[in-house]
């Protein structure tokens, strides 16, 4: 009676699973959105205008200006993982991750919607943390926070969100129950980013600290954020670069592993 | 031709062979009725065309292609419903058959969604969220969804397992009417069901099929037709098919299929007036299912 107008099992299944996962974040968008961005703003009272007023960490710039970057990694980092975390595991608790398996869906489709969907959501959260951070600074500095590096900016960010949608996403395939995802993110991923140079110089630490830190990926991501505004970051941009790069194919082959294996295992 | 052919098919967990060489086809159009007791392999068998498990020898064929080295395609030519009602918390009725014809690489497709919608009178429901329709609405969007990428084989598991009466027939005639357009794989434990949809089943047990054909075939050669007869005096009988007295005092004759109960009243030599009642039960997928699980606990 119908005839299939269009059957595309290449593009049509990845854009339909990136629309649905956007859709899930959107339709809770008080919680995916707004909550993080009061968190950040609390973070911009307390630590950018509060502490920045007594703490000096550079003659070049005010704390405010060195907490901001960090702060929209920071949003970037924690909403990419939260989406593709929640994501695959809230379909494995109602049951629609039959959907998922049963569908021409392929693991590469699966894992790049997720990134994306990820990606959106760490991108429109962090974009609303750096509008906050320009109207603080603007109120206390005077003038806007200038973006020096556009293209880093735009390319840490990018790399930032997929790495961590993906990381998210391996992180709710392998979980079996909310404890597990709160125990990765509570355990693993916030004292990575905290530690990760959102609030302080790596020339801080103390020398262990410091050595201890080179083996954190997230200081490689916030510190190429920073640079992307203040042309002064403790790593080398490039090498930044290169090594969240490596996250991100390190992280996409840990993924597409998990789409065999356990809960999500999918045979051929 | 053949939309699906499953040869020598051996899934195993462990030392458990959950199902043991199975083999059988389905041609266009056919409704096809796997029956048996619970742990038989019936959802392990759907579950391996469908690839959600993998199996350790034989293939599966579907329009004539593997599912090992097919398995995305061959997904876009299957409809399956499963067993277990999937919840769907955030999206409406509508939203969720859109995504499911994406996923199956459909698009556009909105006036086969509008009419299954329809068709399953979940049309008044399109823009509610999946979570507050009844078991009943969740049940038959899983058919609408299996439908929605116009399949040419629809996997159904149960499909009727603890619905209400009504919705029972109303997915029956739905299974007689889409026969036109793919063929059907069901599994269900209402063996009524089986006979009355089914062009042919097949028994399985512990793995393996014990019985398979078409339906009404199965019922004459491996069933019997009973009957009872109520006399109104005592006689003695002397029949080889005679079975003795039942509970509510019928003589009970049990004979096959090529035996006709003329030939039995004929037999007995019986006048009208010493027969009370007289009632025929005719074999059923009941009976044949009941000898085979009987035949393996022996």
């Amino acid at each position: 009676m119908f005839r299939i107008k269009e059957k595309n099992l290449l593009i049509t299944p990845f854009l339909f699973f990136f629309f649905r996962d956007v859709n899930r974040f959107y339709k809770v968008k008080i919680q995916t959105i707004l909550s993080p961005l009061v968190t950040q703003f609390l973070y911009l009272v307390i630590f950018g205008v509060g502490l920045g007023r007594v703490v000096k960490i550079s003659d070049q710039f005010s704390y405010l200006q060195f907490v901001i970057p960090g702060l929209v990694a920071l949003s970037l980092l924690n909403q990419s993982f939260q989406n593709g975390s929640s994501s695959i595991f809230s379909m494995k608790i109602t049951g629609e991750i039959i959907d998922v398996k049963t569908t021409p869906l392929g693991p590469n489709q699966i894992i790049l919607a997720v990134a994306c969907s990820g990606l959106l959501r760490g991108f429109i959260v962090s974009f609303l943390t750096l509008i906050i951070g320009e109207i603080f600074h603007f109120i206390f500095e005077g003038s806007f926070l200038p973006i020096h590096h556009f293209f880093w900016l735009i390319a840490f960010l990018f790399l930032g969100g997929l790495v961590f949608s993906i990381v998210g996403f391996s992180v709710g395939v392998w979980s079996k129950s909310f404890d597990h995802i709160g125990a990765i993110s509570a355990f693993i991923i916030l004292p990575l980013i905290y530690l990760g140079g959102v609030w302080f110089d790596l020339d801080t630490l103390s020398s262990f600290w410091q050595s201890v830190s080179v083996f954190n990926p997230i200081l490689y991501f916030i510190n190429g954020i920073r640079y992307s505004f203040l042309s002064s970051s403790d790593i080398p941009v490039l090498k930044s670069f290169v090594m969240v790069s490596f996250s991100l194919v390190i992280s996409y082959c840990i993924a597409y592993f998990m789409t065999f294996k356990g809960s999500f295992q999918r045979s051929f | 031709m053949k939309i699906l052919e499953v040869k020598n098919l051996v899934k195993t967990y462990g030392s458990l062979r959950a199902v043991d060489k199975v083999s059988f086809d389905i041609e266009k159009g056919e409704i096809f009725g796997l029956l048996g007791p619970n742990g038989a392999g019936k959802t392990t068998l759907i579950s391996s065309i469908i690839t959600l498990e993998k199996f350790q020898e034989g293939d599966i064929f579907v329009c004539g292609k593997s599912v090992q080295r097919n398995a995305s395609l061959i997904k876009s030519f299957i409809g399956f419903m499963p067993q277990d009602i999937i919840v769907h918390g955030y999206f409406t009725v509508k939203e969720i058959v859109k995504f499911y014809s994406g996923f199956c690489g459909v698009w556009p497709n909105l006036d086969r969604i509008d009419y299954l919608l329809k068709k399953f009178d979940l049309w008044d429901k399109k823009d509610k969220k999946v979570r507050y329709l009844s078991g009943g609405m969740k049940r038959r969007l899983l058919i609408v969804k299996a439908l929605v990428h116009s399949p040419k084989l629809l996997l159904l598991d149960e499909p009727t397992a603890g619905v209400d009466i009504q919705l029972r027939n109303s997915i029956w005639e739905f299974i007689k009417d889409i026969k036109k357009e793919c063929s059907i794989l069901f599994t269900t434990h209402y063996l009524e069901e089986a006979e009355n949809l089914c062009d042919r089943v097949a028994f399985i047990n512990k793995g393996k099929i014990q019985q398979m054909g078409p339906t009404l075939d199965l019922i004459s050669q491996l069933t019997t037709r009973r009957v009872l007869i109520k006399y109104t005096k005592n006689i003695e009988i002397k029949n080889q098919y005679y079975k003795g007295k039942s509970k509510d005092n019928y003589e009970s004759f049990s004979l096959p299929y090529s035996f006709t109960v003329g030939n039995l009243l004929k037999e007995l030599n019986l006048k009208q007036e010493y027969i009370e009642d007289l009632k025929v039960k005719e074999g059923s997928l009941e009976d044949i299912f009941k000898s085979v699980v009987n035949v393996k606990k022996k």
